[in-house]
């Protein structure tokens, strides 16, 4: 009897050593239901999906004990929204389910499991020299990280793949106003010719569009234009726990934002705030005429193709159909370096605006490990995400840069080398810089400011009112320990 | 004549002795309650009871007593949603009651009767075209640039009206009453077609021998007649008017601009499934149903003044 | 009509008769044309564009483009077709369901008298003037607790209490202008309460209850949210979700869209000419 325990008690000793081990991989069984989005759209993408679908029964054929269930892609709107929000309350969310990144801070350990332990393990799956092998995390570079982690700390996604932006233009159209891109050197070049380009051909210069809920493309000029306002004031800004010595200039976090805000460094009634607007409005004048009625950025695509429009500021993801289908020669050019000229605390250069809000940023639900599929489910996103594997998906999709070690950028990069080369953004898009609704109430305010119902005064007393609101609902949602009482 | 005409038409269903056991109608009612309580009224009631709580979503909530209801009658969005809908629902109803009336009774007058299937066809078949659709091809009629309407005018020689008609807050609600236009087909439409269709035949022959013909017997004599069906369009109209969120946050981009066309019915689906802020969006919703049905109570009074002859 | 006129004369008569409903026809059917034109506006560019390719449609919306890509038609049908039968088998159900319920609730507010017939009445109205968006997840959390996920009942039983209150209110609205006589000579036959239903009732109240079936039926071909959440697989999905297969994340085969709209409104469009002369049958069966 007391042998017996003894040897149980040994066995027991053994396995929980090797549990977290060799044991573990072998022990995976089970149903995981997968929802990739663009990289598992059978009806829009479907060689791209007969890939994934190999690629899960190779893992399939390593754990003959698990189905990979993989969940066609739905269109990323408010019909995607409301089927995440029933299935996340009911418990009933694929287990591993994309989300675009922004709402990392609002839905959280609510929604998904955290990754942080997991990102410091070994990934299993990734050759050994290959960044990643020894620790999972090491196979997505820093900036990416930093850049999803979520107010609280966490990582809730591995976000393995990039979106570049650009500013696609119609070279025709350019080249008869006498319009040369390389040309520009300032903020003044480039607004002096979009505003003779629509004096000699007709034409709304810049195709952007600005809603005042949710992401339009406008929301990329708000971010460069609020950097060059603050840009020299950064190191004042950041906070120790998110510096990383690599990287002396990177984004601000939600929480270095709150903290700026409530310690009155970074306040919107300021004197650099008028930059800020006026450049904001320089750059909005610039747009269609009905830019806050455009619904969304699919259809500045009539607009560019049916030459309406001499350019129109878009993402990798376009490129394909672009390629494709555009019906006239274009280019791929950025906007102009911001010079101390233009305004006084200027750095000279221009910022990338690129990010994770691609198809590749994948979250576990919480349901998924209330019902014992943790281990599982992130097995199965180490895997997906070594570089063999996710490198494959990006090449074959052709939308979006794989950002994992190991992975070929391949064709989609061309014509974004140069902007990646670009220092990041200080701020990012509206809805990541504090809340949601902050965000929303920014887009908002400025349009009020655009269409002339609120004069420069109004609107900096009322960008300083949802900074304030948005900092201090972002204080008690996650309980800061530098925060007021 | 007209009254006359009202009382002994419209609602006849007057009797004189019950036959049937008590229970009879209960008996009716019964598989049409059951359906209701099960999957109406319980997640009504749930949703009710959320509106005292902080609810966001996930499971847990704690009761905030009618703190979400104080910080509804606060938000400055909300009372621009309400003011916005109930200019909305007014000449939407309005105007979807008219023209669904218009198209009936150009049908109900025609004399052929195979002109008559063939039109309430006509009439029928474009409901099958789904609301993101016809979002999709009147947001473009609207667009600024290449915009159906735009270009209308700019061909007709006045270009001096061509403007972003849901780029401005002055045009933006009033492009979305419009959307549809000419609004002849659906709900409102079917129901006074048939409605009409139904009178007896009498009715027209007798307004003929008194010499009521045209429009005086549309208002002398089809109005009256058809109040009940006419008082279900007004209330549907009312009812999908104050609710409606679809065009708001498919067509002007989440009710842009600046809000000129936020609806409480969108600001509901923004704070539950964007902002997770699910107490405070049953709050909206509960102050929804509380105004749908005050409003729905004038109608409904009306509609009990013609029937109550029916409660013999 | 008068029948004393001689036989011989009646062809010419009828011809005559003809002509001139025509004549007295006709300002009204070009003020009805005017107003079809109008509304058929967006059909028309629905099938316009069904025929386009990206750059077509990107390039020129308003008018139609050559060559036609009738291949969006054939790359859409295959899920277009499997969806419309999963359709089939959701709202068939639903419509035949909320036709029976409302009918016989409807019946009973009409024409008997019985206390809380009034309070029911209201209590039921004042389910139409819910926002229906509200009670998406608790009725989500009723159907996963009932373990009914993916099956039809989930779709079907939701569904039917959507559209029941405002069925119920036309019914009702529509028995209460029938004549009263007919059930009054029905009942002297010796009828009893159902047989009065469903000999005098039903058949008198087709007009309205096609009426509640076509709406029901748009109703359930065109929801969207209630099969995403209770459908899990794809191969399950109605019409209204087949449809959206070809709007990806990022991008968005329009042409073929447009081809799987006009596809999926096919069987309504046969349906509805096929049920305009069935309901105007029974009307003059039954009024004429």
């Amino acid at each position: 009897m007391l042998i017996r325990s003894r040897t149980a008690l040994f066995v027991s000793i053994i396995t929980l050593w090797l549990g977290s081990t060799a044991l573990a991989q072998e022990a995976l069984s089970g149903e995981l239901s997968v929802y990739l989005n663009a990289y598992y759209d059978p009806a829009n993408a479907p060689e791209t999906a007969e890939l994934m679908r190999q690629i899960a029964a190779e893992y399939e054929a390593l754990h003959p004990d698990v189905t990979i269930k993989l969940v066609d892609s739905l269109p990323a709107t408010q019909d995607l929204e409301t089927f995440l929000a029933a299935r996340m309350a009911a418990g009933q969310s694929p287990d591993i389910m994309w989300q675009q990144f922004s709402t990392r801070n609002l839905r959280g350990s609510s929604w998904w499991v955290p990754l942080n332990p997991y990102f410091d393990r070994p990934n299993p799956y990734i050759a050994e020299g290959t960044p990643g092998h020894e620790k999972w995390s090491d196979s997505l570079p820093g900036f990416v990280l930093a850049q999803t982690r979520a107010a609280d700390g966490n990582w809730y996604q591995a976000s393995l793949d990039w979106v570049e932006t650009g500013l696609f233009y119609n070279k025709t159209m350019l080249d008869e106003a006498g319009i040369d891109p390389e040309s520009w050197t300032s903020w003044g070049d480039f607004v002096g010719d979009m505003q003779s380009l629509r004096e000699t051909t007709g034409v709304d210069p810049l195709g952007m569009f600005m809603k005042q809920q949710g992401w339009s493309n406008w929301w990329w000029a708000d971010d460069i234009f609020l950097t060059v306002a603050w840009a020299d004031q950064a190191e004042s800004f950041y906070m120790g726990k998110y510096n990383d010595a690599e990287r002396p200039w990177r984004q601000l976090a939600a929480e270095e934002i709150a903290k700026a805000i409530l310690d009155e460094k970074l306040v919107a009634t300021d004197a650099r705030m008028d930059d800020y607007l006026r450049m904001s409005k320089e750059f909005v004048s610039l747009f269609p005429i009905d830019y806050a009625g455009i619904p969304s950025a699919d259809e500045l695509d009539p607009l560019f193709f049916g030459e309406q429009v001499a350019t129109v500021w878009t993402g990798t993801w376009k490129s394909k159909l672009y390629a494709n289908s555009v019906p006239f020669e274009y280019g791929v050019t950025y906007l102009p370096p911001i010079t101390a000229a233009d305004t006084p605390h200027a750095q000279g250069t221009a910022y990338r605006v690129g990010g994770p809000s691609s198809a590749g940023q994948y979250g576990i639900a919480q349901s998924a490990a209330e019902n014992g599929k943790l281990d599982l489910a992130v097995d199965f996103l180490m895997f997906l995400s070594a570089p063999q594997n996710f490198g494959r998906l990006a090449a074959s999709y052709a939308g979006f840069i794989p950002m994992v070690a190991g992975a070929e950028t391949g064709e989609v990069m061309g014509g974004f080398q140069e902007i990646a080369e670009l220092p990041e953004r200080l701020f990012t898009d509206p809805d990541g810089r504090l809340t949601l609704e902050a965000g929303d109430a920014w887009s908002q305010a400025m349009q009020a400011y655009f269409l002339g119902e609120a004069d420069e005064e109004a609107t900096k007393t009322r960008l300083q009112e949802i900074w304030l609101s948005g900092a201090n609902d972002l204080c008690q949602q996650q309980g800061y320990e530098w925060c007021p009482n | 004549m007209t009254t006359r005409a009202r009382d002994e038409y419209t609602h006849p269903g007057v009797r004189r002795k019950r036959l049937a056991p008590a229970y009879v109608p209960y008996l009716f009612l019964l598989p049409a309650l059951a359906l209701l309580v099960w999957f109406r009224y319980t997640p009504a009631f749930s949703a009710v009871y959320h509106s005292f709580t902080d609810w966001n979503g996930s499971p847990g909530a704690n009761f905030v007593g009618l703190e979400q209801y104080r910080a509804l009658l606060q938000d400055d969005i909300f009372l621009q949603s309400l003011r916005n809908i109930f200019i909305y629902t007014l000449a939407r109803t309005v105007l979807s009651t008219v023209m669904a009336l218009l198209g009936a009774e150009l049908i109900y007058n025609l004399r052929s009767f195979r002109a008559g299937a063939f039109w309430r066809m006509v009439f029928t078949v474009p409901l099958v075209i789904p609301a993101t659709v016809i979002f999709l091809v009147w947001q473009r009629i609207y667009a600024g640039r290449l915009g159906l309407l735009n270009e209308v005018l700019e061909a007709v020689g006045l270009s001096g009206w061509v403007q972003p008609w849901i780029g401005q807050t002055d045009t933006a609600l009033l492009a979305l009453i419009m959307i549809g236009f000419p609004l002849v087909t659906g709900v409102a439409f079917l129901v006074l077609l048939a409605a009409l269709q139904n009178l007896p035949s009498s009715i027209g022959e007798a307004a003929l021998l008194d010499g009521c013909s045209g429009l005086r017997r549309v208002f002398a004599i089809d109005l009256p007649s058809i109040r009940g069906p006419l008082a279900l369009v007004v209330i549907l109209g009312v009812n999908a008017g104050l609710q409606e969120f679809a065009p708001m946050l498919i067509v002007t981009g989440g009710g842009g601009p600046i809000n000129a066309t936020q609806s409480p019915g969108l600001y509901l689906y923004q704070q539950a499934i964007t902002y997770g802020k699910y107490g405070y969006a049953t709050a909206i919703g509960t102050v929804l149903m509380l105004l749908t049905l005050a409003f729905s109570w004038f109608i409904l009074r009306s509609r009990y003044r013609g029937a109550h002859d029916v409660a013999v | 009509m008068s029948l004393s006129r001689p036989v011989s004369d009646k062809v010419a008569v009828r011809r005559s008769r003809r002509s001139r409903v025509w004549r007295q026809d006709a300002p009204l059917n070009l003020a009805l044309l005017a107003l079809a034109l109008l509304t058929y506006i967006p059909f028309g560019f629905v099938v316009i564009n069904s025929f386009k390719d990206a750059r077509q449609f990107f390039t020129q919306f308003w008018l139609p483009a050559f060559p036609l890509h009738v291949e969006n038609y054939v790359k859409a049908w295959p899920i277009i077709s499997k969806s419309i039968l999963n359709s089939a088998v959701y709202s068939l159900p639903t419509v035949i369901l909320v036709m029976l319920l409302s009918s016989l609730a409807g019946y009973a507010f009409a024409r008997y008298r019985f206390w809380g017939r009034e309070f029911l009445f209201l209590a039921m109205l004042i389910l139409i003037m819910l926002p229906g968006i509200l009670l998406v997840i608790p009725m989500f959390v009723q159907v996963v607790d009932l373990g009914w996920v993916n099956t039809p009942q989930a779709i079907v039983l939701p569904w039917a209490a959507v559209q029941i209150p405002f069925s119920v209110y036309l019914m009702r609205t529509f028995f209460e202008t029938l004549p009263t006589e007919y059930f009054e000579a029905a009942r002297l036959d010796g009828a009893n309460d159902l047989q009065l239903f469903l000999r005098v009732a039903v058949p008198l109240a087709l007009p309205a209850l096609s009426t509640v079936g076509i709406l029901t039926l748009l109703f359930t071909w065109n929801d969207i949210i209630w099969p995403l959440i209770v459908i899990f697989e794809r191969d399950l999905q109605p019409i209204s979700i087949g449809v959206l297969s070809f709007s990806g994340s990022f991008s968005t085969d329009y042409g073929t869209s447009f081809a799987g709209y006009v596809l999926a409104s096919l069987p309504l469009i046969i349906l509805f000419s096929f049920a305009a002369r069935r309901f105007m049958a029974g009307l003059q069966g039954g009024l004429g």
